[in-house]
């Protein structure tokens, strides 16, 4: 089993709308109530993760949000800056140069660049060795990687470079990047979905390109939101046979068959399309209970980083294959 | 007040385009919309860029792909309905459109040859940031001004920022007029000088910096690719004026796609604000998966829990191995409200969400609602059963 608490760069993906905000920020929030100095990346995105912890909002200089986890969320525009300053070792000059309205045009098309200084970013964080007692600044790095149209293209893009240039700056960053994320002893790629046809499907898609075009070591297919069931078989047929018998009515009975005819119907769909994702896929499997919650807060939160926990050291300690059962065995 | 239902709204627009962020049902909506007009006579494309098998699954065509395809009326019988226009959908291949517009406008075949070999071409027409949108806008564009349909939908691809499309045509129209870039492929332009105001730092200088930075070897690439492209940017300007003219006129309509979740309704009055900012036509929100609420506001009592035992009882249950009972009956009532009231919290979560997104929006504003669906919506039934709930039409159930 793959050892997540062990790594030291977390990269979460998934397509938009699936939860992966929440997963990486209560990933962060396990490991850090482990003790490790952890820091959340945001890449290029809406931020969102402040609404999560309530703090205020975040930006490119870390936010402790909670004992032992920082938050970020990184702009190309910032990420250029820095990386540019850098390298020039001069800020007028990079005023004069970099913050011109032709060049900022010119810098647009320069093939990857943008990817690649937030890529750059997330190999700076992680190279930095300004901790106490010259240990490394982060024990962890969470990544929650941009939702692209494209899948893992994010990713690709020290390749792309790599491909185009042989030589250079740039040529040099995409190399020492790709080397990170293609190192298993420190890298692992979690790929985040919820339980329904289309992100299921575009999961294994994802999976597939992923083994195709690029050597980051996979970690969990982690299943979001998945139905406790709250009906046993015979509950369940109780419920299809009364509704057939029952006149649409809009009474409290009709509605109530109803709620437990969804109930039933979404936990057996998720429960193929769970066994699709064993079947296909042959990556371990984390599954976050449905909360019956506010989305965005921290008590959910909190909750879904205690499950990830629990999950995590059963597989560690006894390794027993199977997700937890709720109380109502069986049925839906 | 008075609010005007979708239908009203999409007739006599010729073109419809759905936004929203990713995950809301963009592509469903946008196949109903196109469905709907066509059910109402319309002849309607709806045009995709969700590469997934779903929506020519459930169109019921073996594939879509870069060309129209006529949805066989064969899958209006078998739903028992006759559409008095047509439906055509075609999936947009980011690749395909790009080469498209390389093919339209560069006249050298040698130079559209070495357009297409170079290897910066892959990135740029697939991955540059704006150009998938652009791609996109000016396929509609053009399937716009052949005349061939009397309504176009379509369905945009998730963008990191909100509306990028919007602004892809004049941004890349910007960016090949820019000098700086025409100071890459035009030597005539290369001599002069950039507008640093006070710095006035020559160009040479510029690039002996930006090489620094990205490596010569990158700047001459970019340099040779965009030369080669030079051709294809002579009338980007027009074109993208052009988009944007349509784009903002009567016969085009915008509707923002949401789920009720909070966040993406804040979004979605982002992209609300975007539109009125660029005086896009914006038609209304289209809130996808809402959660039904099952009980009555103040939940259900001990007392009608038996009661509820008691109705099911009386049930004549056929096709039962074993005859339920009554105490079986009375946990499974329990169990039953126990479940409704788990989704109540949705509900009542959603319905806040709703009125917030009401309030904010004004008066006037359409806000249509779907519900959340006990199953995925996979068949040319199911984009049906959207079309009766999003359309109030009769016959609509919250959830059969």
């Amino acid at each position: 089993m793959i050892d997540l608490f062990g790594k030291r760069l977390i990269i979460n993906t998934g397509k938009g709308g699936v939860g992966k905000t929440t997963l990486s920020a209560a990933i962060g929030l396990a490991a850090a109530r482990r003790g490790k100095r952890v820091l959340l990346m945001e890449l290029n995105a809406k931020e969102k993760t402040s609404r999560l912890f309530g703090s205020s909002p975040i930006g490119f200089e870390p936010t402790e949000v909670e004992d032992n986890l920082f938050a970020v969320n990184i702009t190309p525009k910032e990420a250029l800056r820095e990386y540019a300053i850098l390298k020039l070792r001069l800020k007028t000059l990079y005023r004069a140069v970099f913050e011109n309205r032709f060049v900022r045009t010119f810098l647009r098309v320069i093939p990857g660049l943008n990817e690649l200084v937030l890529l750059g970013k997330v190999w700076f964080e992680e190279q930095a060795n300004d901790g106490p007692g010259g240990r490394p600044r982060w024990d962890m790095i969470v990544v929650d990687a941009p939702a692209t149209g494209h899948g893992v293209f994010f990713l690709q893009i020290p390749a792309v470079i790599t491909n185009i240039v042989s030589s250079g700056p740039m040529f040099d960053e995409a190399r020492q990047i790709q080397a990170m994320i293609e190192d298993s002893s420190r890298t692992v790629l979690n790929l985040i979905t919820l339980v329904e046809e289309m992100p299921i499907n575009e999961t294994i898609e994802l999976k597939r390109t992923t083994e195709e075009t690029l050597q980051v070591p996979l970690g969990y297919v982690i299943a979001n939101a998945v139905y406790e069931p709250m009906f046993s078989d015979r509950q369940r047929d109780l419920v299809t046979a009364v509704r057939a018998e029952t006149d649409s009515d809009g009474s409290h009975l009709d509605r109530l068959l109803e709620a437990a005819t969804f109930r039933s119907n979404r936990v057996q769909l998720q429960r193929e399309y769970i066994e699709r994702l064993d079947r296909e896929l042959d990556l371990p499997q984390i599954h976050i209970p449905y909360y019956f919650t506010e989305r965005f807060n921290f008590m959910t939160l909190s909750k879904i980083a205690d499950e990830i926990e629990r999950q995590l050291t059963g597989r560690v300690d006894e390794d027993p294959p199977d997700p937890p059962q709720p109380a109502a065995s069986g049925g839906g | 007040m008075t609010r005007k239902t979708i239908g009203d709204l999409i007739e006599g627009r010729r073109i419809v385009v759905c936004v929203g962020s990713g995950g809301v049902g963009k592509t469903t909506t946008s196949a109903v919309l196109a469905l709907h007009a066509a059910m109402e006579g319309r002849k309607v494309l709806v045009l995709t860029i969700d590469p997934a098998r779903r929506l020519a699954n459930s169109l019921g065509v073996s594939e879509l792909d870069n060309d129209e395809r006529q949805i066989p009326l064969e899958q209006f019988a078998q739903i028992g309905v006759e559409p008095k226009g047509e439906l055509w959908a075609m999936m947009l291949d980011m690749k395909r459109s790009f080469d498209r517009i390389v093919e339209r406008n560069v006249k050298d075949p040698k130079a559209v040859e070495r357009i297409l070999n170079n290897k910066l071409y892959s990135y740029f027409s697939t991955s540059l940031a704006g150009t998938q949108e652009y791609s996109a806008m000016e396929r509609l564009y053009e399937l716009h001004r052949s005349g061939d349909y009397d309504l176009i939908v379509l369905d945009t691809p998730p963008t990191i920022h909100a509306l990028d499309f919007l602004d892809a045509p004049s941004r890349m129209a910007e960016a090949v007029e820019s000098s700086a870039l025409q100071w890459l492929y035009k030597p005539s332009v290369a001599a002069g000088k950039f507008g640093f105001g006070l710095f006035n730092i020559g160009t040479s200088y510029v690039l002996k910096t930006l090489s620094r930075f990205t490596g010569g070897e990158m700047l001459d690439e970019l340099r040779v690719f965009l030369k080669s492209l030079s051709p294809l940017f002579d009338g980007f300007g027009d074109r993208a004026r052009q988009i944007r003219a349509v784009l903002g006129s009567q016969d085009a309509l915008f509707f923002v796609v949401t789920s009720p979740d909070p966040i993406t309704v804040d979004e979605a009055r982002f992209f609300q604000n975007r539109l009125d900012d660029e005086s896009i036509p914006f038609g209304g929100f289209i809130v996808n998966r809402v959660h039904a609420p099952y009980l009555p506001p103040d939940g259900l009592d001990e007392a009608s829990s038996s009661e509820l035992a008691d109705r099911m009882d009386a049930v004549q249950l056929d096709g039962l191995d074993a005859p339920p009972e009554p105490d079986e009956l009375r946990a499974l009532g329990q169990r039953m409200i126990d479940n409704a009231t788990e989704f109540q919290i949705l509900a009542t979560l959603d319905a806040q969400t709703l009125r917030a997104l009401r309030e904010r929006a004004g008066s006037r504003v359409t806000i249509a609602t779907v519900p959340f669906f006990s199953r995925d919506i996979h068949s040319f039934e199911g984009l049906n059963r959207v079309r009766q709930e999003l359309f109030a039409l009769p016959g609509s159930t919250p959830n059969p």
